[in-house]
């Protein structure tokens, strides 16, 4: 048998097994149809305490400064004051039902020492308020007030 | 002329081989035809109704039957909303929901899926094909729950997402 021959010969074999294969595998897909929905999902922004603002109170050997503010749009948790001079910072927590706090020598000498220990040098502290989520969120801080030690002749804290 | 005198001049093999691969199926058919002829003798015929062949349709909508609302969530809130899928066509059918998302929120806000109505039972792996074969032009509803984990980060606020859910049914034989 020449080898024209048994090409001639090969090509039914070859061109039924195409058909088989490619039967099967027609017979095999499936149809498909598909379709999109869509959602947009936005984290809560907790909503912060505002026009904070601070006030010189008390006589004049026993001077405070208050600092109060507006209470945020949904009542928070709690507010979380912070009093800070350059690099060193200290917080408290008041309740979320309360918006102000009186900043008195034995409230900063119960927090971190060295915060009025920089007051009593003379150094202005800066105080915010940030409203605290039941979640642990917290809102971006109000504005700041400065508070600082009473000038001669008089004894607290007054505002700056 | 003999065969045997084809096949000896130059050339004849190739000619008269190539003749016979011709020839031969061609003669079979004709033997069909004669058969078929013969058979025809023998047959009788009835009219039957002319049949119309068309191809099957598949089809599938979706749409939110009760859209979840993502606005505003919180650490440890979830919101759920109702996937209705409705069949259209031909076949019986599977299915199935993946997920796909921009934004910065999604990484963390979990997303669960559940076969039915209600965010119960045993959730359903995104993308998975949905256990139970559905008849033709049936429905079936699918369930979404996303949660805010409680420890998700502060700095998360206000951070939004888009979420893309792609349904897809398949023809599967019940």
């Amino acid at each position: 048998m020449t080898r024209t021959r048994r090409r001639l010969l090969a090509w039914p074999l070859v061109l039924t097994l195409a058909l088989v294969l490619t039967g099967g595998a027609g017979a095999a897909a499936w149809w498909t149809a598909s379709q999109t929905v869509q959602a947009t999902a936005t984290a809560a922004v907790i909503a912060p305490a505002t026009n904070i603002r601070c006030t010189t109170t008390g006589g004049t050997l026993t001077r405070t400064a208050t600092v109060a503010w507006n209470a945020a749009a949904q009542v928070p948790a709690s507010y979380r004051v912070t009093i800070r001079s350059g690099t060193t910072v200290t917080t408290t927590t008041v309740p979320g039902t309360q918006t102000q706090l009186v900043i008195s020598q034995s409230l900063l000498g119960g927090l971190l020492g060295s915060i009025l220990d920089l007051l009593l040098g003379g150094a202005v502290l800066n105080v915010s308020v940030q409203a605290v989520h039941s979640s642990g969120w917290v809102s971006v801080p109000t504005g700041t007030v400065g508070v600082r030690n009473a000038p001669l002749l008089q004894a607290g804290i007054v505002c700056a | 002329m003999t065969a045997t005198d084809h096949d000896r001049r130059p050339g004849g093999r190739w000619a008269g081989g190539a003749a016979r691969w011709v020839i031969v199926p061609l003669l079979s058919l004709g033997a069909l035809g004669v058969m078929s002829a013969a058979s025809a003798l023998w047959g009788a015929q009835a009219p039957v109704s002319s049949a119309q062949v068309t191809s099957g349709t598949f089809g599938l909508s979706a749409t939110w039957s009760s859209a979840p609302n993502l606005t505003g969530i919180l650490p440890g809130q979830s919101r759920d909303g109702v996937l209705t899928l409705q069949h259209s066509g031909d076949g019986t059918w599977r299915y199935r929901v993946a997920s796909s998302h921009t934004g910065t929120l999604r990484p963390t806000l979990t997303e669960t899926f559940y076969a039915g109505a209600t965010c119960t039972g045993t959730p359903v792996a995104s993308g998975a094909l949905s256990a139970a074969t559905l008849p033709r032009g049936g429905s079936a509803q699918v369930c979404v729950r996303y949660t805010l984990p409680a420890n998700a980060p502060s700095g998360l606020q206000g951070a939004t997402s888009q979420i893309t859910l792609t349904a897809s049914a398949e023809n599967r034989p019940s």
